[in-house]
């Protein structure tokens, strides 16, 4: 599991990595979180490298779309397979989120904000 | 029924990763495709966690026990707690509730029940909790709307 980040025109990207879930969620949580505060609430999180997720990884994505918009900001979630899509489908987050299928198409909704 | 593989762990969520990836070797080994692969690791995934968290409540001195079989031409796995056990009826209720008020959590059983054929919960009588969830081979179930 990991969390990096880069920077792109000013907006921050993250790269999540591994397997969400209950064991990883809460360090992947605590370091999306600061990323998010420290980029001034607009933030690209790209998920596709991420080989399993778990309900615990989507309550932990929840809680950082959450985070975003009680102050106003956007995470746009990105990247993520195919199965990962089906899996917020199932759960219905897919028509809670920003989903994009790449950090470039996130970035351009971001730049249009 | 032929046994495949069991195994005993702690109550502790650093150990689910030995469940998962078993629970990939045996789906692989069974012939399931890729994506069917990746549904029952989660459905496996989710009950495991389950157990570990809300019938162990994390109790590193409780087991959970974890056994794979094969079955009149399906992929079984009993996951064995020391809980009280649960009321599947309502715990999908009040998770789909949840689900659609938008918190965090609740929906493990909801995923686990729609990646495989048949999901059963069964108190035992000395104590303890059973979840088995069972996915055929060859022609598994596709996950759909809940």
């Amino acid at each position: 599991m990991s969390v990096t980040c880069r920077q792109v025109e000013g907006i921050k990207v993250v790269e999540v990595t591994g397997t969400l879930d209950v064991d990883n969620s809460p360090r992947i949580r605590d370091a999306v979180l600061a990323e998010l505060q420290s980029g001034g609430g607009r933030l690209v999180v790209d998920l596709s490298g991420v080989e399993r997720v778990f309900s615990s990884g989507l309550s932990t994505l929840l809680t950082i779309h959450k985070a975003a918009a009680k102050d106003g900001g956007t995470v746009i979630f990105c990247g993520a397979r195919p199965f990962f899509r089906e899996v917020l489908r199932i759960t219905m987050l897919d028509r809670v989120f920003h989903i994009t299928s790449d950090p470039e198409a996130a970035l351009d909704n971001l730049r249009a904000d | 029924m032929v046994q495949l593989v069991s195994l005993g762990l702690p109550s502790d969520v650093a150990c689910l990763r030995y469940v998962n990836a078993l629970a990939s070797e045996v789906a692989v080994a069974g012939g399931l495709d890729a994506e069917e692969v990746d549904r029952w690791v989660l459905a496996v995934g989710e009950v495991a966690a389950n157990a570990v968290l809300h019938g162990n409540r994390a109790d590193p001195g409780r087991q959970v026990a974890v056994i794979f079989a094969v079955h009149g031409g399906a992929l079984q796995v009993s996951v064995c707690d020391e809980g009280q056990g649960f009321d599947l009826v309502q715990v999908v209720v009040t998770a789909e509730r949840r689900l659609h008020a938008l918190e965090t959590g609740g929906r493990g059983l909801l995923l686990a029940r729609t990646c495989v054929d048949a999901l059963t919960v069964d108190r035992l009588p000395g104590g303890g909790c059973c979840v088995r969830l069972t996915k055929r081979l060859g022609g598994a179930a596709k996950g759909g709307a809940m």
